[in-house]
């Protein structure tokens, strides 16, 4: 969970992402911040996140994340 | 069509040694007019009509999509443009291709923060009279291959929302700022001064306007061509800052290659 909230961090600074619904609701993620949180989340866990996966409700908001890298086998 | 480029993705990014793409959209894709696909086995590239100029878009390996843009001959009859959002200000994707550079749009973005001071209403929201004022400019002060110019049902869809400020003198539309707020975002996608009203301050009218009305965004975010200058200090001016994301434009003027 720290991770994600590391990597979102690192993604858009200016932003505290703990209990928010919906990143992308509230404006904190675009659709090029998407493609760059997919790359990272590739990167770091070593895993390839399928284009079927790459919707944003699997990405709005941090638990979303988690269940999408359990999905992929990723312990967070 | 959106299972296919789905499907093709997924391949990809599994054969692929450095994953690359400049798809931030599928919607641009499934909504496009396809002129052209070429798919091999680890790279894709999709070609779509838009607004009389032509759109690439690619997905693979690194290495091969660069490879198959040196190889890329394909005859269109108006240029072939391509974007690639990045950190960096170059992309090696069109290294050695017919390609070149066009543009640089730098990402300015301010933190609410930095609103210093609140500015009084100077400019109002237009009205669908102003519809035809918007649409002259937008064509005669933007770049088709920049801008990603929006057609009139566009315009229509903003001035209901009301997302245009337009500053009017004696009657006669001078300037307009465009923009949208998601949740905490607001992002300005048009500024614009006609040419007749320049250096009356009618640009600093609107941007005030603009910051008034949005004071309440987190976070507010906008495009500049990165050697417009005068633009930049401007901006920085009123506390917007590069946020280090670079928009780079590449353009294939029109070939036509002699079988």
């Amino acid at each position: 969970m720290e991770k994600i909230e590391i990597i979102l961090k690192e993604i858009r600074p200016e932003f505290e992402f703990d209990n928010i619904e919906d990143f992308f609701e509230e404006g904190m993620l675009d659709s090029f911040d998407l493609v760059t949180l997919v790359a990272t989340l590739d990167k770091t866990f070593g895993i390839s996140i399928k284009g079927t996966d790459i919707l944003p409700e699997n990405f709005c908001n941090t638990e979303a994340i988690v269940t999408l890298l359990k999905k992929y086998e990723v312990q967070v | 069509m959106q299972y296919n480029i789905i499907t093709e993705i997924d391949r990809l990014k599994e054969v692929s040694v450095e994953y690359v793409t400049n798809i931030y959209n599928l919607d641009q894709l499934n909504q496009a007019n396809h002129v052209s696909g070429f798919v091999s086995d680890r790279c894709a590239l999709w070609i779509i009509e838009q607004n009389n100029y032509y759109r690439l878009f690619y997905a693979g390996d690194k290495g091969t999509v660069r490879a198959n843009l040196r190889e890329l001959k394909i005859n269109l009859k108006s240029p072939l443009v391509a974007d690639v959002v990045s950190r960096s200000s170059e992309s090696d994707i069109f290294q050695a291709t017919d390609f070149r550079k066009y543009s640089m749009l730098s990402r300015l973005a301010m933190r609410n923060v930095e609103v210093a001071e609140l500015y009084p209403q100077q400019a109002a929201y237009i009205s669908n009279k102003q519809i035809n004022d918007i649409e002259h400019l937008l064509k005669d002060e933007f770049d088709v291959f920049v801008d990603q110019i929006p057609q009139r049902p566009d315009i229509e869809g903003a001035v209901k929302r009301n997302e245009i400020l337009g500053a009017l003198e004696m009657g006669s539309l001078a300037g307009f700022l465009w923009y949208e707020t998601v949740g905490r975002t607001s992002v300005i996608r048009y500024w614009c001064v006609a040419p007749a009203y320049r250096d009356k301050k009618v640009g600093a009218k609107l941007l005030r306007s603009y910051l008034s009305q949005c004071a309440s965004s987190q976070r507010h975010l906008l495009w500049v061509k990165a050697t417009n200058e005068n633009a930049i200090k401007r901006y920085n001016h009123y506390g917007y800052r590069p946020d280090g994301t670079f928009d780079l434009v590449y353009i294939r003027e029109r070939k036509v290659w002699k079988k």
